[in-house]
């Protein structure tokens, strides 16, 4: 089963990670290194790695490049 | 629930190297270092482009408008030189990580300017009696601002206090001596490492006391005690952490560390604490970096010294604090995959992660700092004073403070208390008593057990 990063349920981009937390880049950012490869889960509400698999996986079909984040 | 659009959505298929063009970590460490081997390489030839280009209006110690006047009419062209040049690095590197230039540079302008009147109003003959310290009114201004007034959304883009203050850093590296680092390191580390450990476990299980999830209590257990927000995200995964879980920790990093900014230095000059004391003092009890550099930088300007507090809470912060973000990942990682209940989304732990989480940045701290000190290893104490300092050195200085006050700043405007989630009675309660023993523990350790070894800094 593909993980979480083809999931049309997550937010991995930095841009969108901060518009769904508001306050986070007040003394952090989504786009730092520490971040690694975090993810926002928006079924569970939860944070996830990419790779973790889930029964409600649902593929994502449009192309996140092409979306401007900000 | 509030959701993102898909189209938000990262990709995990992005190419193994992307992150040395998509973090800002890597970009500060790139940016940081190109504008140190470009300072080193005209210092070298006897060219003092980079000195006047680092021209800042916080040390002409003006007693008149006239005085004022004057200074920029001599200086207007390096302004304007010198903003380019901001505005190309930041605003270029932001849009190639996704935040449109477009959005980016209109924000910048403004930030500029203010930065540009938070230096002149410090530059005040008068203003270190009355504490009127760049980073400070920056901070309370930027407070004021963004809860008085509605700002636009377009703003938020030029808002980048992380990497601004990344930026500073690798910065930062170029006038700290590597002789430095190797020496005082060891006593940092121990210290830093002591407090951490206390300051996480209690926040820990005071709030597993009342009752709180675990993942809760971890998260703002690695906020209070290594690096705020950014050490909450970094193990978030590890221990699934909820998003509710981010909002807390947000909560409390901000409000706490916020008071700390403000209360420190004043507290620190009442109790007539050297710079490198309180530097040390501040570095063990700032949880994140750009909050720490604003206290550390006040209270050195206000004790007269601020290379000492600088370089004191770098020590502290930055390689006693910052650098082991990746283990306490994976130390999580490991708690919560062998003895906590197993979760759906769930993976792996593994040491990869200790190099995953590790803050970049920090490698460009000590390039520059390996660079300018091999560079100046042979030089004549004559030669340091002549040369080195005022054409290599206090540039390189200089630009680290604007830096540093485009992050202050934006401390300050980007933090609009009304959007901050209410952090609940309990975290509250577990995360403030972790803060007095942080803060307690700080203060002993950094005036009484190390006190000779910071004073001399």
């Amino acid at each position: 089963m593909p993980g979480c990063g083809q999931c049309i349920h997550c937010v991995e981009s930095p841009g969108g990670l901060e518009r769904a937390l508001p306050g986070l880049g007040i003394l952090s950012s989504a786009y730092g290194s520490v971040r690694g490869d975090t993810a926002l889960c928006q079924l569970h509400d939860q944070f996830v790695r990419p790779g973790a698999p889930c029964a409600g996986f649902a593929e994502r079909k449009e192309n996140p490049e092409n979306s401007a984040e900000r | 629930m509030a959701t993102v659009e898909a189209s938000d959505a990262g990709s995990a298929r992005r190419p193994a190297f992307s992150e040395f063009y998509l973090k800002e970590d890597w970009w500060a460490v790139w940016l940081g270092l190109a504008i140190v081997l470009l300072t080193v390489a005209l210092y070298s030839t006897g060219n003092t482009f980079i000195k006047a280009l680092a021209v800042n209006p916080g040390g002409i110690k003006w007693k008149s408008l006239d005085d004022i006047t004057k200074h920029f009419a001599a200086n207007y062209t390096m302004y304007a030189v010198q903003f380019v040049a901001w505005a190309a690095i930041f605003g270029l590197s932001s849009q190639v990580m996704g935040i449109k230039l477009a959005k980016f540079i209109p924000g910048f302008i403004i930030i500029y300017l203010l930065s540009l009147v938070m230096f002149t109003i410090s530059g005040w003959v008068d203003a270190q009696k009355y504490n009127l310290e760049a980073p400070l009114l920056a901070l309370v201004f930027g407070l004021v601002v963004a809860n008085l007034f509605p700002l636009p959304e377009w703003f938020s883009a030029a808002l980048r206090v992380e990497y601004y203050v990344k930026l500073g850093i690798v910065l930062l590296g170029a006038t700290f001596p590597l002789t430095l680092i190797a020496s005082a390191g060891p006593i940092a580390l121990g210290q830093a490492t002591f407090i951490s450990i206390l300051t996480c476990l209690t926040i820990y299980f005071l709030g597993r006391a009342f009752g709180l999830d675990k993942q809760l209590c971890a998260v703002i257990g690695v906020g209070g005690a290594v690096c705020g927000v950014s050490a909450s995200m970094a193990i978030a995964a590890s221990v699934g952490a909820k998003k509710e879980h981010l909002y807390t920790s947000v909560t409390l990093v901000v409000v706490w560390a916020l008071v700390m900014i403000l209360v420190l230095p004043f507290v620190s000059q009442a109790l007539g604490l050297s710079a490198g004391v309180a530097g040390a003092w501040i570095g063990t009890s700032e949880f994140a970096d750009a909050a720490g550099f604003a206290a550390a930088s006040a209270y050195g300007k206000m004790a007269g010294n601020e290379d000492a507090a600088i370089k004191a809470f770098t020590l502290m912060k930055v390689i006693g604090r910052d650098l082991w973000i990746g283990i306490w990942s994976l130390v999580f990682a490991f708690i919560a995959t062998m003895s906590w209940e197993r979760t759906e989304l769930g993976t792996k732990p593994g040491a990869g992660e200790i190099w995953r989480r590790f803050p970049k940045f920090v490698i460009g701290f000590f390039i520059a700092s390996a660079i300018v000190t091999l560079i100046t290893s042979g030089m004549s104490p004559d030669d340091m004073k002549k040369s080195a300092q005022p054409d290599l050195l206090k540039p390189m200085g200089s630009l680290r403070a604007w830096a540093f006050l485009f992050c202050f700043l934006s401390i300050g405007l980007s933090t609009r208390f009304r959007e901050l989630k209410s952090a609940g009675l309990k975290p509250f309660i577990a995360f403030t008593l972790g803060v007095a023993v942080n803060v307690a523990a700080g203060y002993y350790l950094s005036v009484h057990f190390f006190g000779d070894y910071w004073s001399k800094l």
